[in-house]
């Protein structure tokens, strides 16, 4: 065991005697009513739970990011580092953007080499393009049922939450079949039109749009606005925030997909796959040569998601929240 | 718009067709292409697979297909001579018994630290970032990080307490140990979430009226906080439940099926789960001819995956949280109060027309009345 293992152990075990003596003699020092009255004794006796948890969260918040920080600081590892030094975190040669360039140019077992921008460029298509694309369609859909009146409104909308019940594996193989005879199984169309049916984000949308007050639509019919100005004027300015959470999981549940994309491109054609299956086909080589690769690999294909969550963090988990959906 | 109207143009206005194309018509523009891919793509394929769940289906030979009947269906349940049926129920095996373990684990512990978080101590929305940013996570992205950390010669773990331990490719219990390992830490993230946002909306008052009640610190956790959150934690329960019914990828980017055990002399894949079997049906060599007997196995598995999820709409259809049971406690508490407010009043009444009998008739302020 290194050194500086037994010595974050130490620490944190120290550290979590510390905090139970504190809490034994701050409730003992209560019980006798015999707190100091300084500024330390009056913060204890008032905040001694809320001390507890930050000294519990900071120590497990650092445990919790250790896989990222291998993650940030192996992709910036050398191969010879690790090949004579692994374990290291921070590489005795210094840090290096080596993997990085590898990455671009990685020969496959047959000495081709993968086409990982055009992996980047298909990623990018299939979440944008379907993101934008399920904005638009169930958008319309979830005005026609919370604005516009007609027979069956409300069944035909039972019916869809019902089918959310199904879950997706029953229907994997003829979904297969379905885009095959479709003819557009070896393109992304195969990865971009499956989603735009789904339940989910329609339910999403709708469920906001009902907040929004039937008045305010019924006096934009009054003063002779059509269905498509009030859409775009009203209710997409009111409900732009659910749009926005909507599209976020789409965006991400698009980037992150590795299954679908799995199975409905196969293993022929590389240049159709996406970011997340090509970096699983590169992990599948655990060799110390691949292993700083794949670390910039996965690095590459989580940062546009970890950009997103930066500057989106609090709608995110506000979405997360009220919907349930899990990004 | 035009100002003339002719009364041609009036009565065409009018006229019941030309209303319901109206109506309809922005109905239809709106509705349509929703209700076309959603026919497309999540009906249609529906039927299709109870279809294909009859057939002996090729996609790669069309010619080969023809009718079985209920043979995959029996194929897949009851005969266990058949090499689909071993494979199909110790996948199905493996993913019960992981879901055993991680379901109480994937609550619990969101739940400790949902309560941690919510005692809100300096910097608590950092520390909730940190708690959710491995869910967001690519699966292939952390599989990557922890096979790196658990690799065999150059991983860091070995490395660092000095072992030489295969984690992913040893033995079947490491294995699973390490894709337990990364389900919960890329996968609790989303509970974590829905517990505080349901910690953080029961009423205050609801604690205050505890506190009064003299149930504080733990027993309060358990009396007051745990049932208001009723509703997120069957939520939860569900959502992770079906969750790991569909474990995959997880699977795939670490251990590949993992290590090969001998059962009876018949290889199994150790950690295979159900939805990498059926992945590595339809990809592998004779997979393209093995659609019917997937598509019955696909069913089978939704069966009972869309049963939990059927018992889940039928348990949460009335929504009780954390705010409503604070009304009604507090509904309760009112009828309560005005209950003895009436009795008081009565007596005070009583005492007022005894004391001055001959004074003043009695105010009643009638308490409530």
């Amino acid at each position: 065991m290194t050194s500086w293992l037994t010595a974050a152990i130490a620490i944190i075990i120290t550290v979590f005697a510390l905090l139970v003596i504190l809490d034994v003699v701050v409730i003992t020092l209560k019980r006798k009513r015999a707190m100091p009255t300084n500024f330390l004794g009056r913060y204890f006796s008032k905040h001694l739970v809320q001390f507890n948890s930050f000294i519990v969260l900071t120590v497990f918040c650092i445990i919790w990011i250790v896989p990222l920080l291998i993650g940030v600081f192996g992709s910036l590892t050398s191969q010879y580092a690790f090949t004579n030094h692994p374990g290291e975190l921070v590489p005795s040669d210094g840090f290096t953007f080596d993997n990085f360039e590898k990455l671009f140019t990685y020969k496959d077992t047959d000495g081709s080499r993968l086409p990982v921008e055009r992996w980047i460029l298909n990623s990018f298509i299939v979440s944008i393009s379907s993101t934008l694309l399920y904005l638009i369609v169930a958008g319309f859909a979830a005005y026609a049922f919370v604005f516009l009146r007609f027979k069956f409104r409300n069944i035909l909308f039972m019916f869809l939450i019902f089918t959310m019940v199904i879950p997706g594996v029953a229907t994997l193989t003829p979904q297969l079949a379905n885009i095959a005879n479709l003819g557009i199984a070896r393109s992304l169309w195969a990865l971009i039109l499956p989603g735009l049916g789904g339940v989910g984000g329609l339910y999403l949308i709708r469920q906001f749009m009902l907040g929004i007050p039937k008045d305010l639509i019924d006096s934009a019919k009054m003063d002779g606005m059509n269905n498509f100005k009030i859409m775009f004027r009203i209710v997409l300015p009111l409900a732009k925030s659910v749009f926005f959470v909507q599209g976020l999981f789409c965006f991400m549940g698009a980037w992150n997909d590795l299954l679908w994309p799995q199975i409905i491109l196969g293993t022929g054609n590389k240049s159709l796959w996406t970011l997340q299956v090509g970096i699983a086909y590169i992990s599948g080589d655990k060799t110390a040569n691949a292993i700083g690769i794949s670390l910039a690999g996965a690095i590459f294909s989580a940062l546009p998601i970890i950009i997103l969550y930066i500057f989106t963090q609090n709608k995110i988990i506000e979405g997360v929240a009220t919907s349930g959906v899990k990004g | 718009m035009s100002e003339l109207t002719t009364v041609s143009d009036y009565a065409l206005k009018r006229s019941k067709r030309a209303e319901f194309f109206k109506r309809y018509g922005i109905v239809f523009l709106f509705l349509s292409p929703y209700l076309l891919f959603f026919a497309l793509f999540c009906l249609y394929p529906l039927f299709y697979g109870i279809v294909m769940s009859l057939m002996r289906y090729s996609i790669g030979n069309p010619a080969k297909n023809e009718w079985r009947g209920f043979q995959n269906f029996f194929t897949v349940l009851f005969d266990s001579d058949s090499y689909y049926h071993r494979q199909y129920w110790y996948a199905m095996g493996n993913t019960v018994k992981a879901a055993l373990i991680l379901v109480p684990l994937g609550i619990i512990v969101p739940l400790i630290f949902a309560l941690l978080v919510n005692t809100k101590p300096k910097g608590y929305k950092v520390f909730r970032a940190i708690i959710y940013l491995p869910s967001i996570f690519p699966v292939a992205a952390s599989g990557v990080m922890f096979t790196a950390l658990f690799g065999a010669n150059f991983g860091y773990i070995n490395q660092w307490i000095g072992s030489n331990i295969d984690w992913l490719g040893g033995s079947t219990s490491t294995a699973w140990f390490i894709i337990i390992l990364l389900c919960m830490w890329g996968g609790w993230g989303g509970n974590f979430m829905i517990l505080s946002a349901g910690l953080k909306n029961i009423d205050k008052s609801l604690y205050e009226a505890a506190g009064v009640d003299g149930c504080t610190g733990i027993k309060r956790t358990f009396a007051v906080t745990l049932p208001a959150i009723k509703y997120q934690l069957i939520l939860c329960l569900f959502t992770t439940i079906i969750g790991y019914f569909g474990l995959y990828g997880q699977v795939y980017v670490l251990t590949g099926g993992g290590p090969r055990v001998y059962i009876d002399g018949r290889p199994y894949q150790s950690t295979m789960t159900i939805m990498w079997y059926l992945q590595n049906l339809i990809n592998g060599k004779n997979g393209l001819d093995a659609f019917g007997m997937v598509s019955a196995m696909g069913l089978t598995l939704g069966v009972i995956i869309g049963a939990i999820a059927g018992i889940q709409l039928f348990v949460t259809r009335e929504r009780k949280s954390g705010t409503k049971l604070a009304k009604e406690f507090f509904a309760h508490k009112k009828a309560k109060e005005e209950a003895v407010n009436i009795a008081e009043n009565a007596d005070r009444a009583a005492e007022t027309a005894i004391a001055d009998a001959d004074a003043i008739e009695p105010h009643d302020d009638g308490g409530g009345l």
